[in-house]
């Protein structure tokens, strides 16, 4: 069971996350185009990891212990990173999604037992061909998993060659190295590489133009018999495949915190316009129709909220955890989108526009949708540990 | 084909039986059109061709590239098509009096045209389609003035000519409030239109106006001088005139290919034949405007789910899953079968409004509120089948939810549509003792 932190040091948490994003990413938001000022997010990001919040596989770095999803992950559990997550969103899902992935880079390095000398800006890569294959071989025989890992690692001399493909890999932009799950060619199991943005062999190549998330960086990855040293394969404690559920798990809550930020962010812009501007004579919160869009919001963010605490209290087995945070993610995507599409609507034509940033909000929490399992593969799981009881 | 197959095991029926048996050959497509009777089927398909063949193929890369987009080259192939000056017949415009005759509702095939250009691209479809609303006051005002002014506009677009129409209710201060009774009876309505010698003299800006950038005739609704918006006058404003200057254009989610831009009025002074109907209709004829275009909203939003649908149909076919395509799981199917049964529902409101001669308020608002609440959430579940892949611009799909979501928004939010349903049917049905 992980160490709960005192309701004071939660607090002191969020404070310091909400005054980073407000002092910090809100002023790339004030540039007019679709998703701000994107030349400011190389600085923002140094400041996060000035400020601790953004994790780093460095020794001396503060964000090692402090940064979502750093080292206190390990002791305190998921809860402080998904506050944190949830406080950045607030003001931008896109920069919130640079620090969650950054941390899923870097978390599996401070877990290893052997953990290999990495540096700074590490992304995580899971996703094969189509979504999240890897969540089908965790619990099927490879060969008759609906999609099969096809990133394969096999003895080489001294080290491993890995081939295959990894897709849809998000990170703070530019990577300099790559955490690759990938299973093993003597046994099937599965291994995680720590890879080298610039290993030969190893082709990194942009996704292009997408709806939104667009300050986080999204790449396709093709390794080509990649040689790789035998110390950059990764150790842990427990079974590899329980760590690979337990760093999709932490995925899918941290994705789930992005997206009830994001809603949270809305309702506030939400319910301050609807406190200024008038229609019909009454400002527009003084409309039953508009106090109903803000109230269902205003539930299904609570919901939301409700749902990201569950995951990241889960205990017990790996799988059970890993459940939990399949159902939130389920659960809270929908109800999130919901409350975002509900405020943009307060706010009319004017809604639409990128002038308040609620068009944006509904594009990012589209893209959150779907990134790290769309709904349909989350049922899949969910349908498949239902029948085995 | 297994032997429990349709089409199989009706063999073993009696003649007649036999006969009783429909037989499908063509797509959902194709039977739908079969439906409407022969003018109308044959114009969809002219519809059609032509968004496949100048709207589609350039879809996305406007969307991307907004900025290197002319918009009169499209303009052109259309009107050359007829399909820029339909509210007339010819000699004035292109309408076909057969279609007109076909339907009891004359303007049924502009919903034929709005789904079938919006399938192919919203922003673009827009940018044709507002066109159309924009001229809409001229014809519906029933005066002389009006009948003169679309000829005389439809005579300069038949030569060839750089014209296109825009309408403009939407004000700064006054968004829903120009769609609603209660809203605008306590609006504060800004644009003004003082009587001056030759004419009137307008004042006030105007906002989201659709085709705004490119418009050089926008039916322009103002109040007149200290009276509200029951004084509400239409006028066909020109582009140039003098104090005439155009805002900023917005830089929107979706539609993008369709400007929306705010029009700016200085002491415009506009002749006296450049008002559209007597003074004080014109509130009137903003609303039964309003009545006759959001049928053809709706069959926008129908247009870009289908749109939506297409495009992750294709992906659902071309995407392997293990060892067999996307297409071919269960579960995928019947997300499928939801959104064919959800954008069949929402099309058979649309069709529905053509069933009245006069369309009227509360069918309208129906028509719109439903199918663009459905094409939003048809375009949404497209993104998701397809999975990551969904929010990739490529594939068409998120630009369909982009495009999709100002449906619940413009010609009235659907909130405000709903009211006007309840509006339009309270004495006869919602308050009926």
């Amino acid at each position: 069971m992980s160490e709960q932190l005192s309701r004071e040091e939660l607090a002191a948490f969020r404070e310091m996350a909400a005054s980073f994003a407000k002092k910090t990413i809100a002023p790339m938001l004030a540039h007019e185009s679709p998703d701000g000022n994107l030349e400011m997010l190389p600085a923002i990001l140094h400041q996060g990891q000035e400020a601790g919040l953004l994790a780093s596989p460095r020794p001396e770095a503060a964000g090692r212990e402090t940064g979502i999803w750093g080292s206190q992950t390990l002791t305190h559990g998921p809860a402080v990173s998904a506050m944190l997550l949830e406080e950045l969103a607030v003001v931008c899902g896109g920069v919130a999604m640079c620090f969650h992935a950054q941390g899923m880079g870097t978390l599996p390095l401070l877990r290893a037992e052997n953990p290999p000398s990495a540096p700074e800006n590490v992304a995580a890569a899971f996703s094969e061909a189509f979504g999240i294959p890897g969540l089908f071989t965790l619990r099927e025989p490879l060969q008759a998993a609906p999609a099969a890992v096809e990133t394969v690692a096999r003895e080489a001399g001294d080290g491993f060659e890995l081939s295959g493909e990894k897709t849809f890999v998000y990170s703070a932009g530019r990577p300099e190295a790559y955490l690759v799950f990938a299973r093993s060619a003597a046994n099937g199991d599965w291994t995680c590489f720590l890879v080298p943005a610039d290993a030969k062999g190893l082709q990194a190549r942009n996704a292009g133009a997408r709806a939104g998330l667009r300050a986080a960086g999204l790449e396709h990855l093709r390794f080509d018999r990649v040689k790789l040293d035998r110390s950059l394969l990764l150790r842990f404690q427990v079974p590899n495949r329980e760590a690979v559920l337990e760093q999709l798990r932490l995925n899918l809550i941290g994705l789930s915190a992005i997206a009830a930020g994001i809603a949270r962010g809305a309702l506030a812009s939400a319910r301050q316009y609807a406190g200024e501007r008038y229609q019909g004579g009454d400002l527009i919160i003084a409309h039953p129709a508009m106090q109903t869009l803000l109230a269902e919001s205003d539930a299904r963010i609570a919901a939301c909220q409700a749902g990201v605490s569950r995951a990241c209290q889960a205990e017990g087995h790996a799988e059970v955890r890993f459940r939990e945070a399949v159902r939130a993610k389920l659960i809270i995507m929908p109800a999130a989108a919901g409350a975002v599409t509900d405020c943009l609507q307060i706010f009319g034509g004017y809604g639409y526009m990128e002038d308040y940033r609620m068009e944006k909000r509904l594009r990012d929490v589209s893209v959150l949708k779907s990134a790290g399992g769309a709904p349909r593969e989350l049922r899949a799981i969910l349908a498949q540990m239902i029948q085995e009881g | 084909m297994l032997p429990t197959h349709m089409k199989q095991a009706s063999q073993n029926l009696s003649l007649i039986g036999r006969r009783l048996v429909a037989e499908r050959e063509g797509d959902l497509w194709q039977e739908e059109t079969e439906t409407l009777p022969w003018p109308l089927a044959r114009q969809r398909r002219l519809y059609k061709n032509f968004a496949d063949q100048f709207i589609r193929p350039r879809a996305l890369e406007v969307d991307k590239h907004l900025a290197e987009f002319d918009p009169w080259p499209l303009w052109h192939e259309a009107a050359r098509r007829g399909f820029q000056t339909e509210f007339l017949p010819w000699p004035f415009g292109t309408a076909k009096l057969l279609n007109l005759a076909s339907m009891p509702s004359p303007l049924f095939a502009t919903a034929l045209k709005a789904e079938e250009f919006c399938a192919a691209c919203g922003g673009m479809a827009l940018m044709l389609l507002a066109h159309d609303l924009g001229m809409a006051p001229l014809l519906l005002s029933g005066t002389w003035t009006g009948f003169n002014w679309l000829r005389r506009i439809y005579s300069r677009i038949r030569a060839g000519e750089n014209i296109a129409a825009a309408f403009a209710i939407t004000e700064p201060g006054a968004g829903s409030d120009v769609e609603e009774t209660e809203g605008a009876a306590r609006a504060r309505i800004l644009s003004r239109a003082k009587k001056a010698p030759g004419g009137y003299l307008l004042n006030g800006r105007k906002c989201f106006i659709s085709d705004g950038g490119i418009a050089s005739y926008i039916t322009f609704f103002a109040a007149l001088e200290n009276e509200g918006v029951e004084s509400w006058t239409c006028f066909l404003v020109e582009s140039p005139m003098k104090g005439f200057s155009r805002g900023r254009r917005e830089k929107k989610m979706g539609q993008k290919a369709g400007d929306a831009t705010e029009l700016i009025l200085e002491d415009v002074l506009v002749p006296e034949d450049h008002r559209i109907g007597p003074e004080r209709s014109g509130w009137a004829l903003n609303r039964n405007t309003l009545n006759y275009s959001r049928p053809a909203v709706g069959a926008i939003a129908v247009g870009i789910a289908r749109g939506a649908l297409e495009r992750c149909l294709e992906f659902c076919r071309a995407t392997r899953l293990g060892n067999k395509r996307l297409a071919d799981y269960q579960d995928v199917q019947i997300e499928l079968a939801e959104m064919t049964i959800q954008l069949t529902a929402a099309r058979a409101l649309v069709w529905h409004c053509g069933r009245y001669r006069l369309p009227f308020q509360g069918v309208s608002a129906a028509a719109k509120c439903f199918a663009g609440d459905t094409a939003f959430a048809i375009c949404h579940k497209a993104m998701e089948l397809m999975g990551d892949h969904g929010y990739l611009h490529g594939h068409g799909v998120e630009k369909a939810m982009r495009d999709s979501r100002l449906n619940q928004i413009y010609e009235g939010t659907n909130q405000i549509n709903r009211l006007a349903l309840i509006e339009d049917a309270w004495e006869t049905d919602f308050a009926r003792p």
